[in-house]
């Protein structure tokens, strides 16, 4: 796991607050051009926030965005690819949402660490779920692939008849 | 932490469940970004015979709100999607789940359940992102859906039936 430079200068509320600025700001304009320039900088983000970017997936997002766009073409036709016809409007359309999408996926990694703490009954209930996540995901090595049911059943068991954490 | 009720720490339970399978999901490779199992919705479907409604209704929440902290998508569309996707599933789920289970078991249930969330997912996505062109992916979206909730109800109703654990909540 890489390590989270950002934590060091940023509290997880203020490091939150400042992904959600970020977010207006991406959203500010529509422009292609104004939302592609923040990119570079969540990709710089991301990584010192010591998550990985899925370069594959994202790209492989924009592409399907940007296809599905191009087959309702509209406006100037720039080339023509047999029957389709890629045209400027549907083009620009598809790429915006897919930069879009994937600027706020990054804005989403670059907003969201470890000890993240949501105020009031329902942030205790999100405490609550993260120790159990935790302590199933430390029993996972007993779940066995043969009796599937049988070894989740007792982690469950085990785990659930525990006092309740304070 | 403070204390909380029988129903509220089973919810947390199963909420810790959810966001466990969410991330055993996010390591699988998916041939298409947007395609997902729904291993999570496993502990909602359990949750049906265990939880009074509201319970459940908060447990989608807990659902969505640890995948949306595992996949980093909790400040993007992606979120919005999925809790319009799971709150549609959950409700068709929890009306067909009244149903008697010698005439609807839980495959039933999940398979409507996801068929409801994904068709709202599809309708999202012409009016927000693909435009009317999206229903091209309509027909894998759907299979795949169909198929994975089919396994999941599968899964769900054995471990129904042959769980201590769950045999132990029945007094809840």
């Amino acid at each position: 796991m890489k390590k989270d430079r950002i934590a060091l200068v940023l509290s997880p509320g203020i490091r939150f607050i400042g992904g959600m600025a970020l977010m207006l700001a991406f959203l500010f304009s529509d422009s292609l051009i104004y939302r592609l320039a923040f990119i570079p900088l969540l990709l710089t983000l991301v990584p010192l926030g010591g998550k990985r970017i899925l370069w594959k997936n994202y790209l492989v997002l924009i592409f399907f965005i940007t296809f599905f766009n191009l087959l309702n073409p509209w406006g100037e036709v720039l080339l023509s690819l047999g029957p389709l016809a890629i045209t400027k409007g549907a083009l620009t359309s598809g790429l915006l949402k897919g930069i879009t999408f994937t600027g706020l996926i990054l804005i989403s990694l670059v907003s969201i660490s470890r000890g993240l703490n949501f105020p009031g009954r329902l942030g205790g209930m999100i405490g609550r779920v993260f120790y159990y996540f935790e302590r199933i995901f430390e029993q996972k090595h007993r779940i066995r692939k043969e009796d599937l049911i049988g070894t989740l059943d007792e982690i469950l068991m085990e785990i659930y008849s525990e006092s309740d954490p304070d | 932490m403070a204390k909380l009720t029988e129903k509220a720490r089973l919810t947390a339970f199963l909420g810790g469940m959810c966001l466990f399978l969410s991330a055993i999901e996010y390591l699988l490779p998916r041939p298409v970004p947007f395609m997902r199992l729904g291993l999570a919705n496993l502990p909602v479907l359990l949750a049906l015979g265990l939880l009074p409604f509201p319970y459940v209704m908060l447990l989608v929440l807990l659902k969505i709100l640890g995948q949306g902290l595992i996949s980093g998508t909790l400040a993007s569309y992606v979120f919005l999607f999925s809790a319009a996707g799971s709150y549609t599933s959950a409700l068709v789920m929890s009306a067909f789940n009244r149903i008697p289970r010698r005439y609807m078991s839980l495959i039933g249930v999940s398979v409507l359940g996801a068929l409801a969330g994904n068709l709202v997912q599809l309708t999202l996505s012409v009016y927000f992102i693909f435009g009317p062109s999206a229903s091209v992916i309509a027909p894998v979206f759907l299979t795949i859906g169909t198929v994975s909730s089919f396994l999941i109800g599968l899964f769900a109703e054995k471990f129904r039936d042959g769980s201590r654990w769950y045999a132990s909540l029945g007094g809840l």
